[in-house]
Parts: structure tokens; C-alpha cells; sequence
């Protein structure tokens, strides 16, 4: 919703607040304005039962009808209407009224009680009470248009009111009791029984709208004044009732007897009127305190019930989000969340009455825990993540918050904690340094790869390039007695280059994924694999010797058989150059972890224990005679890290080298999220 | 050339063959050398500057020429063990190498080594360095007094 709709809505609902009020004002100035214009109607048509009701009772002035009209004219006016009607009638009747009592104050006649209408014989001049009550009237009618009002103008216009109705009451009474003094105040005109009424119409009607309208712009407490006003009411009532006795019994022809019990009547009503409007005051403020304490206790308590509902709200909030756990002074678990429930494992029942030992992971050291509680006896907030086991035995981090809370004493009464669950995040934060430290060891490995490669292929072509500059001089100085050795020099070179160059891109191919991992009879491959080599076995008259019911492998087929090859040539290649047969032996046993132990015996010359790391490397040969390109191994070691496994020499008894390979068996438990998938790292 | 050249005793320490052919030739050709000793590896080297075994009656080199890229023993290696040697630190090493790795080129001076040389893959320019290098190290250079 915009907000000027909003603001006339609200002028809508203020205006309707005002409706009672405005109700009233038209229906009292409505039911005047028709009393007088039905007396004036009266006198024009000298019809006496409008003007006098009955021919015993005193009749309506026409002044006084007049001054209804004018009145009920602003009255009607406050319903709705421009505001300087409802002042120009106010000032009619003020004027009506206070012209009236300036000459009975002053015994001088200004010609205005016959000026419209001559009475004759009946006097023209309304009573003296009926002109104080038009001159009341008329001034709370001029006085009605200020937008904001004080205080002291509601008390004003209540004291205006409130005299209008007691004086209108005391005629009432007057009429009621028989006592014309209460209406007619000593030789001057009467009040009229209608007269009365209608200035009780107005009055009660003004009084509505002063209260009304001071509740509306007051507070309960700040009206303090208006059980003041009964009392003064009641009060006035009663002194008026008092002395229109008093007055009543010194005209009235009464017996001894009569005069002692009226004149009694009249104290006791007196007092009794005075003391009924101190208790009428007493009662009242009694009652106003009362019902202003009622109502601010119930906006208290809407505020409070609001303050316990957002409340709410973000303990439903904070529930939805974090693990949530609540720990007397000693750490005994007194409330937990159902998300501390569903992370731990523990139902709310296991984990109340304990403490948070119970998901203990033992990752962290008693220091960690003892700094913990320091922090938080001394009442500091603890932050920190911690690492805590699930009821199924699997290990969680939460980031943690922990909040001491302390009674007025000082004494801590609770601990409130909120954790966060950050497994995923820790984990992958791990995985990534892994992931970094890996690159890290890439590149230095690619460096290595890099400044090998350039020596490796730049060496042979200075051969090349030196025998080819020496040819072509002994071309032209006719010399041909060194030329076979230096083209022989020039094609080993040539030939070494190439090797290196396939060697190179067999590197690259061992990254590469040839087959899907699965599991492989490791007898039919390494069967294969020694197949393979029969001609150099041959050559040599080596003799291999593969041990029986090998365990089955799991892994790439193309990649496992390379290092089965590459393992068994490695040991022919290397061959003794003595009499004695080379022996190489293949057996293969599965670990406890699941993998599978390959190992390759030979009593060959052996490896230094200073080589045994640097025979891995690449390009690295142990003799600078030996064929090859010194890459085998390294593709053995690069394959075998592969699959998850390592590569190492140790030396024999025999005085040869043990090369032992692991790789996965089917009892191996492969990672089911590598961080990194099996062919995805390349050279 | 007024300045007679002394003589002088090579030690090539060279595990490829074909360019320890190369650089004899050259040195042979250019008449740089007196007498050149060829040996294959690092350990053998430091047998024959040791004096070890079948070298017990080597001749000590006035100036080694040193592979970098060697089986067993490397050229850094070899180098760091000559030049920590008490008696062997002041022959003068040259590392002749294919490597012009500036790692390699640290590492070498790190190890006090006397002159860091690249072959060159041109050969006039090889032909024209191991030249220049007999030149400089045999006629210009003075070598260290041994006792």
C-alpha cells in the first residue's frame, strides 16, 4: 500500500472516530432548533400549548425560542458545515443572552425583549438563568473552531457545560418537587419546563463532545479533571437546590413546624449534595486511574506479547540456520535444537543431562579445552571451530560461538552455544591445499621434465651437427679414411633422438587413461608380458621364474602391463656381465591394505643405496654404456602413483635389485570421490 | 704469437662418447692441448683425481673439463668435491655442458666453479670455442703454482 492511500484511510477512520460525536451534536441541535421554531410557530399562531405546554406552567419567550434556533443552528452546523456559521449563530445567541443579563444587571431596557415579537401581556424579557445559559452556550459555540486545543479550554468549555446542565436541572427538579424557586429566581421571569429541557439537551450534548474530544487528543492520565467537573456539578446542583429552599421557605405561608423541616431538608441536601460530589470525584479519579492502569497494562502487554513474537521468530530462525545448544553453569547439556539432534545423531533424551563429552572427537588437545572454558568462566564469548564425533563414530566440524550469560549477582546461569556446521567447507579448503601442494610438485616436476628434455635432445643434434662439420671438411680436403666412424657417430645420434622423442611421448600417453580400471588376472598378464620379452630373455639366457597364483590386479590393463615390461626389461638391460646366468625372478603377494605387493628379483649388479631414489628420476641411467633412455622406471614410478600405489628398489642377498611395485587389489578401497580422477593428470 | 704455450694436461670428464670424440678432435686440431685424459662418469674422475686404483699414477690435470650431465657422480657433484678438496681446489674447472640452465649456471659458481661454457649445436662455433678455450687457459692464463 503507497502512503498517501494510507494517510486518507487514516483521515477516513479519524473522521469516522468523530462520527458519535458529531451525531450527537446534530440530533441535540436538530431537537432545539425544531423546539423553538415549533414555539415560535406558537406565538404567531398564539397557540398556547406550544408555548407554554400547559396553561399553568410558564411559557417560552420568544427570545429564548430564537435563541434555540441560533443555537441549534451551530449545533447542527458541527455535524458538517463551515465553521464561521457555527460562530455567527454561537455570537446570535451570546449576544441574545448576554444583552438579556446586561439589563437585568443594569435595570435598563434595550428595547430587545418585544423587538421581533410583542408578548403583551405576558413580559417579553426571558428569564435571567435561560441568558446565562444562551451567553455559555454562545461562547463555547465561537470558541469551537481552534484545530489543536489546550488543556484548559476542554476544562473551560466542561465548566460551561457541565453549569448549563445544572442549571437546566435545578428548573427540572423545580418542576418535579414544585419548588418555583428552583426555576424562577425571585420576581423575574421563569424558566420554562421546554427551556429547561433544551438547555439539557445542549448542555449533556456539549459536555459528550468535550470529553470526546479531550480523549482524543489526551491521555486517560491528563484528564484527571473531568471527575473534578461532576463534583463541581453535583456541588453547584446542590447549593442551587439549597437556596431555591431557602429561598422557597421564606416566601411560602408554612406552619412553624414546616418551616424547621424544610430548612432541615435543604442542609441535609446541601450536605448531602456536597458530600455526594466529593464521593463522586473520589470514585471517579479512582476509576479513571483504574481503567488508564487497565489500558497500559494492556498496551504492555501487547508489546510484550509482540517483543515475545519477533522473539520467536528468530529463535525459529536461528534454529533453521544454526546447531543450538544450552549448558548450565557446570556444561550439563539443559536444551538442544533438533539440528544439534540430526548432526549429532543423539536424540534430545541422550544428549539432556550430559555433557558435551559425549560427542567428543579426541582430535583436540585437553589445552584446546581448558583455553575453551577459561574463556568463557572469565565471561568472554569463545569462537573457535571444533571437531566432534557423531553417535555413528563419523567426525563433524563446527564453527562455534559459546555465550556466558550472568545473573545480577554476577554468577554465570547458562551457556548458550551456536554452531555451524563447515565439514563440506573444511574439507574442501583440505582439498584444495592438496590440490595446490599437487600443482606445486607438478610444476617442479614439469621444470625437471623441461630443462631434461632440452639437454636430452640438444645433445645427440651437437653430435650431429659436430661429425657433419667435420665431414664436409674432409670432403673437401679430399679425406675419407674417418668418414664410416663419424656417420656411424651421426646415425647413433640420430637414433638416440628418436628413442628419446618416443620415450617422450610415451610419458605423456602414462597420464592418459588406455582402459577403464578393472579388475585383471595379474598371472595372464604378466604371462603376456614375459612372451613379449622372449627374444631378449633369449639373447641373454636369462631365466625367469614367475611364482605361482599371482593375486588378481585392479587398475588399467595397458598401464599395468608397462610396468611389468618395463620392471623385466629394466633387470635385462642391466644384465651381469660375468659368467654368471641372470636370474629374475616375479612373485607378488596382496597387502593388508588391499593393495597388491609385485616384486622383481634379480642378481644382477645391484643398485647403490645412494641411487636407489635417483634410478626413479627421469633420464637417469646408471651406466653410460647401457641403451635407453633412462625413462623406464620413471614411467614405472609415475604409473604405480597412478593407481594409488609406489614404486621403490631395495637391494638382495644376491648382490641384484629387488624393484617392488604396489598396486591396487580388489580388496582395495578405491576413494569414491578422488580429488583427482585416475588419467586426468598429465605430464 | 709471441707468448709460447705451456704445456698442458687436459682432464675431460665426459660421459657421451661421440662428444668427448668431438671436443679431442678439436682440442687435438687446434693444438690446445698436450695430453688429454678421458674419463666417463663422475666417481671415475674423482678415482683419477684421487689417484685410485689404476689411476694411482695419473697425471695431475692443469685444467678439467666437466660434464654436468653425468651417470653416477654429477658434474655438480664432482665439481663441489673438487673444489672442498684441499688439494684439488685450485685446478681450474671448466663445466662444458649442453645445459644452459640458469639453475645450473647458479649452482655451478656456487660451487667456485672457474668458467661455465654451453656447447654450441653450430660447429664452426664449436670449433671456434674449444679453440679459444685452449687458447685462453694454455697461453693467456696463468695457472696456479703447485708444489
Amino acid at each position: 500500500m503507497d502512503v498517501p492511500a494510507t494517510q486518507t484511510i487514516l483521515r477516513r477512520l479519524d473522521r469516522d472516530s468523530t462520527l458519535p460525536d458529531r451525531a450527537a451534536a446534530f440530533l441535540a441541535g436538530l431537537a432545539v432548533t425544531v423546539m423553538g421554531l415549533l414555539v415560535i410557530a406558537g406565538w404567531l399562531t398564539h397557540n398556547r400549548t406550544l408555548t407554554n405546554l400547559h396553561p399553568s406552567l410558564p411559557p417560552m419567550q420568544f427570545n429564548t425560542a430564537l435563541g434555540f434556533i441560533c443555537c441549534g443552528i451551530g449545533f447542527i452546523c458541527t455535524f458538517k458545515g463551515p465553521k464561521w456559521i457555527i460562530r455567527a449563530s454561537g455570537g446570535a445567541a451570546l449576544a441574545i443572552g448576554s444583552l438579556t443579563l446586561f439589563e437585568y444587571v443594569t435595570g435598563i431596557d434595550l428595547k430587545i425583549d418585544g423587538l421581533l415579537f410583542d408578548q403583551s401581556p405576558d413580559p417579553n424579557r426571558m428569564a435571567p438563568n435561560t441568558a446565562i445559559c444562551f451567553t455559555l452556550i454562545g461562547t463555547t459555540l465561537i470558541l469551537i473552531s481552534n484545530n489543536h486545543i489546550r488543556r484548559t479550554t476542554f476544562v473551560a468549555r466542561a465548566i460551561i457545560s457541565s453549569t448549563v446542565i445544572v442549571l437546566s436541572v435545578a428548573a427540572l427538579f423545580g418542576y418535579l418537587f414544585h419548588i418555583e424557586t428552583a426555576y424562577g429566581w425571585g420576581r423575574f421571569t421563569r424558566m420554562s419546563v421546554h427551556t429547561s429541557t433544551g438547555f439539557l439537551i445542549l448542555g449533556s450534548a456539549r459536555l459528550f463532545l468535550t470529553i470526546r474530544g479531550s480523549r482524543r487528543q489526551q491521555s486517560i492520565r491528563s484528564m484527571h479533571w473531568v471527575p473534578w467537573i461532576a463534583a463541581f456539578a453535583i456541588s453547584v446542583l446542590s447549593l442551587l437546590m439549597w437556596q431555591a429552599l431557602q429561598a422557597g421557605h421564606h416566601s411560602l405561608d408554612l406552619p412553624k413546624g414546616k418551616h424547621s423541616t424544610y430548612s432541615i431538608l435543604s442542609w441535609v441536601l446541601l450536605i448531602g449534595g456536597l458530600l455526594l460530589g466529593w464521593l463522586f470525584q473520589i470514585t471517579l479519579s479512582r476509576a479513571a486511574i483504574a481503567r488508564a492502569e487497565v489500558k497500559e497494562r494492556k498496551l504492555v502487554e501487547a508489546q510484550l506479547r509482540e517483543t515475545i513474537q519477533e522473539l520467536e521468530h528468530q529463535k525459529y530462525a536461528l534454529d533453521q540456520h544454526s546447531i543450538v545448544a544450552i549448558t548450565d553453569p557446570r556444561g550439563v547439556i539443559t536444551m538442544v535444537n533438533d539440528q544439534f539432534c540430526e548432526i549429532s545423531g543423539y536424540s534430545r533424551e541422550e544428549l539432556i543431562g550430559r555433557t558435551h563429552r559425549i560427542i567428543n572427537s579426541g582430535t583436540h588437545p585437553k589445552e584446546f579445552f581448558v583455553a575453551l572454558w577459561k574463556a568463557i568462566t572469565s565471561g568472554q564469548t569463545w569462537q573457535g571451530e571444533i571437531c566432534n564425533r557423531r553417535k555413528d563414530g563419523s567426525l563433524y566440524w563446527v564453527d562455534t560461538t559459546i555465550v556466558p550469560f550472568k545473573d545480577a549477582e554476577g554468577f554465570t546461569t547458562q551457556y548458550v552455544s551456536i554452531r555451524t556446521d563447515v565439514t563440506k567447507l573444511k574439507k574442501s579448503i583440505e582439498e584444495n591445499l592438496a590440490t595446490n601442494e599437487e600443482l606445486r610438485h607438478k610444476n617442479a616436476e614439469m621444470e625437471q621434465f623441461a630443462y631434461t628434455v632440452s639437454h636430452d635432445l640438444k645433445s645427440p643434434l651437437v653430435t650431429i651437427m659436430g661429425y657433419i662439420g667435420y665431414l664436409k671438411r674432409d670432403i673437401e680436403e679430399n679425406r675419407y679414411e674417418r668418414t664410416d666412424r663419424f656417420i656411424e657417430s651421426i646415425s647413433k645420434a640420430s637414433e638416440k633422438m628418436r628413442s628419446t622423442i618416443d620415450d617422450l611421448l610415451e610419458l605423456s600417453r602414462v597420464g592418459r587413461v588406455a582402459h577403464d580400471p578393472a579388475p585383471y588376472d595379474l598371472n595372464e598378464l604378466v604371462a603376456a608380458v614375459i612372451n613379449d620379452l622372449k627374444p631378449q630373455i633369449h639373447e641373454l639366457g636369462a631365466k625367469v621364474t614367475v611364482a605361482s597364483n599371482l593375486p588378481p590386479v585392479h587398475g588399467d590393463r595397458v598401464r599395468i602391463e608397462q610396468v611389468l615390461q618395463n620392471l623385466v626389461a629394466n633387470a635385462l638391460k642391466y644384465a651381469r656381465q660375468d659368467d654368471k646366468k641372470l636370474e629374475i625372478k616375479l612373485s607378488a603377494q596382496p597387502n593388508d591394505d588391499g593393495m597388491v605387493r609385485i616384486e622383481v628379483r634379480d642378481n644382477g649388479p645391484g643398485i647403490p643405496p645412494d641411487f636407489a631414489e635417483k634410478v626413479f628420476g627421469l633420464f637417469e641411467r646408471l651406466k653410460s654404456d647401457t641403451e635407453g633412455t633412462g625413462i623406464g622406471l620413471a614411467i614405472v614410478r609415475r604409473i604405480a602413483e597412478l593407481h594409488g600405489g609406489h614404486a621403490w628398489v631395495e637391494s638382495n642377498s644376491d648382490g641384484g635389485a629387488n624393484f617392488i611395485v604396489t598396486l591396487p587389489g580388489l580388496e582395495y578401497n578405491h576413494p569414491s570421490d578422488p580429488s583427482v580422477p585416475l588419467g586426468a593428470q598429465t605430464v | 704469437m709471441n707468448i709460447e704455450a705451456k704445456p698442458i694436461h687436459f682432464l675431460l670428464v665426459e660421459d657421451d662418447a661421440a662428444h668427448a670424440d668431438l671436443i679431442m678432435m678439436s682440442l687435438t686440431e687446434n693444438k690446445v692441448a698436450n695430453t688429454i685424459h678421458h674419463v666417463a662418469d663422475g666417481m671415475e674422475a674423482m678415482d683419477y683425481l684421487m689417484k685410485k686404483g689404476s689411476f694411482a699414477q695419473s697425471k695431475r690435470p692443469d685444467l678439467i673439463l666437466l660434464d654436468l650431465k653425468l651417470p653416477k657422480l654429477n658434474g655438480h657433484e664432482v665439481l663441489e668435491r673438487i673444489k672442498s678438496d684441499d688439494d684439488l681446489h685450485s685446478i681450474p674447472v671448466v663445466v662444458l655442458t649442453t645445459s644452459s640452465h640458469e639453475g645450473d649456471v647458479q649452482l655451478a659458481y656456487h660451487h667456485h666453479v672457474n668458467s661455465f661454457l654451453t656447447k654450441p649445436v653450430d660447429f664452426s662455433q664449436f670449433q671456434k670455442m674449444i679453440r679459444d678455450l685452449g687458447l685462453y687457459w694454455s697461453v693467456w692464463n696463468a695457472p696456479p703454482v703447485h708444489d
